[in-house]
């Protein structure tokens, strides 16, 4: 097991090395940079600012250097510094990643129940109007953009009806409190989780018709135990281990989605940032955005696969 | 099908009669009535789309001072937005583009993974390690986050939207040709076309490929809904088609305001609605393409 785990983390450390080299370059590329997007070109000693502060910022050298210098830094757990705000990345990241693992936590919390639930219920009514009636909604599911969702739901519980509020984290002006903060993540969770839920459930009732057939459960039957009991101890705890991958897959749609989400509600995360950064060229934080998304896909990888050999001790890692 | 093309190595006592593979996958689909339903509104939209300025009856660009934010009327039926301009003509001209960013795109995606997939499946070995490497990695970058970067690189416009989907939505496919040609390459068949001196380029093509054209096909279409999808998302940000080209994602944008969002809910209901029957007309197709070309796959 030791030794799965270390030949995963360094097979990890290449792919990680070659994300940021070619996100380096491609940032390197963009048109325009954080020094023309700071500096206005109309003063007379434009040209002269525009040079001081490229050598200040380091843009002036070749870009194989740039990223030596970036790659230096980031081996001493420096990101650098946001080339708009001169913040130093890293701290602008931890200050803003609560805010979007709040709103993913709960997004896939949302999309795991529901998911579940009526994964369980459309293998358990196999070809029942509800099983097709789910499978439908399914469809309609990962059909329906999550920002259209947003939009519609932002429209219903907030401007017909007036029960939630439109966007952002917690009302602005008033002292933090957990109620407000809730409050304001209902509709972004809902927006980001429910069009995820499909997959899950896909996958749940796969995974439970594939049980349901065991000898193990005609015995648990046979033996005369309840219905409830069968299902719950017998179908499900051999069925929901393979949707533990589920997990791993979803995560990377997941941060995807939430930077449009964020983008909709206002939700000051790291999505935000990282739109803001791609407008302004400010290629630091768009380098330390990408790169902890990417460590975030492949430890969710990793764990997904260790959750899964240890849930399931027919699975042997070697 | 991969049962008959290892029949037809084995001998020649196995005389291909009654209906052909495709003949009986064409039957299989059409018993599939969601898909005949998605296939029908599908064609319904492309042929919209196509008819776009002969059934338009407005321009979708030119302004209309005389004609701002009106509510669905005779006039205009899916009424016009804050610049005067008729939404139902915006919707079908938006169709044209969203539609081909999306065929397009997965055009481009099936061609680097089939061929990527190919090389890895049929060389194995030190080949198919650097492959899979390059592939795991771009399978490691969240695609939206990675479209969007590439995107603002390139700078907004409906080519390069449809390249950058193209070019980073491709693994998928890739590592489903992969697995198939690895198995492929051990059986009989294929032995058989290598010793009697077959090219390895030949091989893959005429012996290989047919035997994944079906699972490509599915992997294609749905990738046709995610790249819809992912067309809107990014000119819902800004970063695909511009303006004065009408996207659904785009007239999305526009309706973004509060006000808008509020007062004139038609500006954008009939794009999101587009939006996902689109998607879910396709996402149908390539159910009943599945249970059609692909029997053996379950989910």
């Amino acid at each position: 097991m030791l030794t799965y785990l270390l030949r995963r983390l360094l097979v990890s450390i290449p792919i990680l090395l070659g994300i940021t080299l070619i996100v380096f370059f491609i940032a390197s590329m963009m048109p325009g940079d954080a020094v023309l997007a700071m500096i206005s070109t109309d003063t007379p000693q434009a040209e002269d600012l525009i040079k001081l502060r490229r050598g200040q910022l380091g843009l002036d050298l070749p870009v194989y250097e740039q990223y030596g210098r970036w790659l230096g830094q980031l081996l001493q757990g420096n990101l650098g510094h946001s080339f708009q705000s001169g913040e130093s990345v890293a701290a602008v990241i931890a200050a803003r990643l609560p805010a979007t693992l709040q709103l993913m936590g709960v997004a896939l919390l949302f999309a795991i129940v529901l998911g579940v639930l009526l994964g369980v219920v459309s293998a358990l009514k196999q070809y029942s109007w509800l099983d097709y009636s789910f499978t439908f909604l399914g469809f309609v599911g990962i059909s329906i953009p999550d920002f259209f969702l947003g939009m519609v739901l932002v429209y219903v519980f907030a401007l017909q009806l007036h029960l939630l509020p439109t966007s952002g984290i917690t009302t602005a002006g008033e002292a933090y409190s957990l109620a407000d903060n809730l409050r304001h993540l209902v509709l972004p969770a809902l927006a980001l989780g429910l069009v995820r839920t499909a997959t899950f459930m896909r996958y749940t009732r796969a995974s439970v018709l594939e049980v349901m057939n065991n000898d193990y459960v005609r015995t648990a039957r046979a033996k005369g135990l309840r219905e409830w009991l069968v299902v719950t101890r017998h179908i499900l705890r051999n069925a929901l281990i393979p949707v533990v991958t589920v997990i791993g897959l979803t995560l990377p749609v997941l941060f995807g989605g939430a930077v449009i989400i964020e983008m909709i509600f206002q939700w000051a995360g790291i999505g935000l940032m990282f739109i803001s950064a791609v407008t302004a060229r400010d290629s630091p934080v768009i380098m330390g955005y990408v790169l902890l998304s990417a460590i975030i896909v492949l430890a969710s990888n990793l764990i997904t696969d260790i959750a899964y050999g240890w849930l399931d001790p027919r699975i042997r890692y070697d | 099908m991969k049962d008959t093309a290892l029949a037809l190595a084995v001998g020649p006592e196995v005389a291909v009669r009654g209906e052909s593979p495709w003949f009986k996958a064409g039957r299989r689909f059409l018993r599939h009535k969601l898909a005949l339903a998605g296939l029908v509104v599908l064609i319904v939209m492309v042929v919209l789309a196509v008819l776009a300025p002969v059934i338009g009856r407005y321009s979708p660009i030119e302004l209309n001072l005389d004609a701002m934010g009106q509510p669905p009327s005779p006039a205009h039926w899916l009424g016009t937005d804050t610049t005067g301009r008729d939404v139902w003509s915006r919707i079908l001209h938006a169709g044209r583009v969203s539609l081909s960013v999306g065929l397009v795109a997965v055009s481009i995606s099936s061609l680097i993974g089939v061929i990527v997939g190919s090389v890895a499946g049929y060389a194995s070995g030190r080949v198919d390690l650097l492959l899979m490497r390059v592939t795991d990695m771009f399978m490691a970058f969240p695609t939206l986050v990675m479209i969007i970067t590439v995107a603002s690189v390139l700078g907004p416009s409906v080519y390069n939207t449809m390249l950058v989907i193209g070019i980073l939505t491709w693994p998928g496919i890739a590592r489903l040709v992969r697995g198939q040609f690895l198995s492929l390459r051990e059986q009989q068949f294929v032995l058989a076309a290598r010793s009697v001196g077959v090219p390895p380029l030949q091989i893959m093509l005429r012996h290989l490929f047919p035997n994944v054209v079906g699972t490509v096909t599915v992997a294609a279409t749905f990738g046709v809904a995610n790249a819809i999808l992912q067309e809107a998302a990014l000119s819902f940000l800004g970063l695909g088609v511009q303006a004065p080209t009408p996207s659904w994602g785009n007239m999305l944008r526009d309706a973004q305001t509060l006000s808008i969002l509020e007062g004139m809910p038609w500006l954008w209901l009939a794009p999101g609605l587009m939006i996902a029957l689109a998607v879910l007309s396709i996402n149908f197709i390539g159910d009943g393409l599945r249970d059609a070309l692909d029997p053996r796959s379950t989910l």
